[in-house]
């Protein structure tokens, strides 16, 4: 993806919620590219700052998506390129939290849209979910057209509603936006926590001596892609022409079982207590979730290069590191 | 002095919440209406661009008084973000004047002392009605846009009988001002000095700041002094002006700092240099009295500012623009 790689030098790139998982990890890249500037808003609600990217290009600002003065300052620079990552993340802290999931998803992006058009972006990406948008009634593998409006968590409602708001800016103001899809992010630089994702959570309890424990019988699936993937199909939504006014899954386009996970988990930590059954969350209905990417690798070039299993190590590797910053911050 | 009912637009930015708190200590009953989303008592969600959020103001409620906050503030805002200015700035000042044609509140516009331009002399109230139109251009989009808002409310006075009184602040600055890079000078120095971050002095220009407590109670008394057509410069002694290096001198006492954080520049274009300000006209008709004195201004300013970034805690909050260079 070279031509991809190329087209971020000497851009001045806007990462909302770039303090987060993807985030980070994607200011890190952009910042190897050549990227002249880049910009972080992030107002560090399910980040830490251990965790912010630094580096003499990369310009940091602490404040909330919902703040008028924050957003000028961040698009005073008049970024060529917006990826608007900042979000209320994710199912059962949307359940808990059903209004500020609307203010932060839904007039978060509204904000970002508002200023990205005033300020003429050349590129909006937005971080839309894969597990948010379809529904029990899409075909697996789920197709970028098969979206549900019968869903299961306010989180998924407010998702959805990125991508109406970034298809009207592109249909009223012609604003070049690319809707990403993710399907289950993992990697390093993800932290655990209590509304934070399972295979960071598992580790965390896997290393801090806790049997894992498992919301279903185990043989649910998950379509977990590691971060590094998701930030190659990113880079590509932001300059791939092809892109522009498209819904594009960003997944592994692979099942795996939630037990196999955790086995896994286990064994790279060492952990003997093993797994734990418990009661599955009221919201979480779908017990296969995984993605066609075919229109990714027709549009963008996708194509994951992470096995799971190497992705994994990569995790435990970065938890061994940073264990100690982990344990001081995890909201449990 | 009676109890009024009045409306502040802008209510919740840096003056307006000065104002606001005025205006409730001396007993009017205050409706704040500004941009950010909030659930408070006697507060709306208005966008003053937006005429229908202007009207739905008054749908329910009767003013006595409006205090028109609601404005972009600032030059490089307003070259930055122009479209928000102009918009915020002169068709939501034409939507307050409607509203005003149909309801007949007393309106209190506040202006600014760039609508003066680079004017050489001193800038009383009569220079813009008095001098040739070359001397006191404005010398940026904010100050136009200003200038604009002042000729529709006299325009407005003139066509439909509609009572206005014009403030322009000069300088002002104080708590719950806090930092962005197009605030006012005072704040930057502050912010600047308490971070540790590099700022730049031009030397040779001179102004009046004034504490914004100290000017609140002079807007606040419009109402019980109100001359409709008025226009008054409200600011600091001129005993008070300075250098501005003596204010970034202030700063830096007051922060606890040398100035090795300081580089002294030449005069800064497009920039007036020094502003000689008569408030005589304010001090008579509206007991304008300022009271604090820079020296005590900016040391509460630094109070202010360190309790909102929370400075001296345990650990530093990170805020805007701190480019985190290695850890």
């Amino acid at each position: 993806m070279d031509d991809v790689d190329g087209g971020y030098e000497g851009k001045t790139v806007l990462v909302t919620g770039g303090a987060g998982a993807i985030g980070g990890n994607l200011v890190l890249r952009l910042n190897d590219l050549n990227a002249a500037k880049i910009v972080i808003l992030d107002d560090l609600s399910s980040s830490y700052e251990w965790n912010v990217p630094v580096g003499p290009k990369i310009h940091f600002v602490h404040g909330d998506i919902l703040d008028d003065e924050k957003l000028k300052l961040v698009f005073k620079d008049r970024p060529d390129i917006v990826f608007h990552l900042a979000a209320h993340f994710a199912n059962q802290n949307s359940v808990d939290n059903p209004e500020t999931d609307l203010m932060v998803n839904g007039m978060g992006i509204l904000k970002a849209l508002e200023f990205a058009h005033l300020t003429n972006v050349s590129r909006f990406v937005y971080a839309s979910s894969g597990c948010g948008v379809y529904g029990l009634e899409s075909t697996i593998p789920y197709q970028e057209h098969d979206v549900s409006i019968s869903l299961h968590s306010p989180y998924q409602v407010t998702k959805l509603l990125g991508e109406l708001y970034t298809n009207f800016y592109h249909n009223l103001y012609g604003l070049p936006i690319v809707n990403t899809r993710f399907f289950n992010s993992y990697g390093p630089g993800e932290v655990p926590g209590k509304y934070r994702n399972v295979i960071p959570n598992f580790f965390y309890w896997a290393m801090t001596g806790k049997a894992l424990p498992i919301t279903g019988d185990g043989t649910e699936t998950r379509d977990w892609t590691y971060v590094g993937d998701i930030i190659n199909g990113l880079l590509a939504a932001g300059v791939k022409e092809e892109a522009i006014g498209e819904a594009i899954n960003i997944g592994s386009g692979t099942e795996t079982r939630v037990i196999d996970m955790a086995h896994e988990v286990n064994r790279l930590t060492g952990n003997a207590l093993g797994v734990v059954y418990i009661q599955r969350r009221d919201w979480d209905a779908k017990t296969r979730l995984v993605s066609s990417i075919d229109k990714a690798q027709r549009l963008l070039g996708y194509r994951p290069r992470t096995t799971f299993n190497k992705g994994l190590k990569c995790v435990h590797e970065w938890f061994v590191e940073n264990l100690e910053n982990i344990k001081g911050g995890t909201d449990f | 002095m009676e109890t009024q009912a009045i409306l502040v637009t802008g209510g919740a930015g840096f003056i307006g919440t000065n104002l606001v708190e005025e205006l409730r200590k001396r007993g009017h009953s205050v409706f704040v209406a500004d941009l950010c989303h909030t659930n408070l008592p006697e507060y709306r969600r208005t966008d003053v661009r937006s005429y229908r959020q202007v009207e739905k103001l008054f749908e329910n409620a009767t003013f006595d008084y409006v205090y028109h906050l609601a404005a972009e503030y600032g030059r490089w805002n307003g070259e930055d973000y122009y479209e928000n200015l102009w918009t915020t700035n002169v068709v939501g000042t034409k939507h307050i004047l409607r509203m005003q044609e149909k309801k007949g509140f007393r309106l209190i516009f506040f202006s600014s002392a760039e609508v003066y331009g680079d004017y050489t002399g001193v800038m009383n109230e009569d220079v813009m009605k008095t001098r040739p139109i070359q001397e006191t251009y404005q010398m940026n989009d904010y100050a136009i846009t200003k200038w604009a808002g002042e000729l529709m409310c006299m325009n407005s006075s003139a066509m439909f009988d509609t009572e206005t009184v014009r403030v322009r602040p000069v300088n002002c600055y104080g708590p719950h001002e806090h930092y962005t890079p197009y605030r006012g000078f005072i704040p930057k120095f502050i912010y600047h000095a308490l971070f540790d971050q590099p700022y730049e002095v031009y030397m040779g220009h001179q102004r009046i700041i004034d504490y914004v407590e100290d000017s609140c109670r002079t807007f606040a008394n419009v109402c019980d002094y109100f001359q409709p057509g008025e226009v008054y410069n409200v600011g600091g002694w001129p005993g008070w002006e300075k250098d501005i290096k003596e204010y970034s001198d202030l700063v830096l006492n007051a922060v606890g700092k040398d100035d090795s954080l300081v580089t002294y520049k030449e005069a800064e274009p497009f920039t007036t240099k020094v502003k000689r300000m008569d408030f005589s006209k304010a001090i008579f008709d509206l007991k304008h009295d300022p009271q604090v004195p820079p020296e005590e201004g900016i040391r509460r300013t630094v109070d202010w500012m360190r309790s909102y970034y929370q400075l001296g805690e345990s650990d530093r909050r990170l805020d805007a623009i701190v480019p985190l260079v290695g850890k």
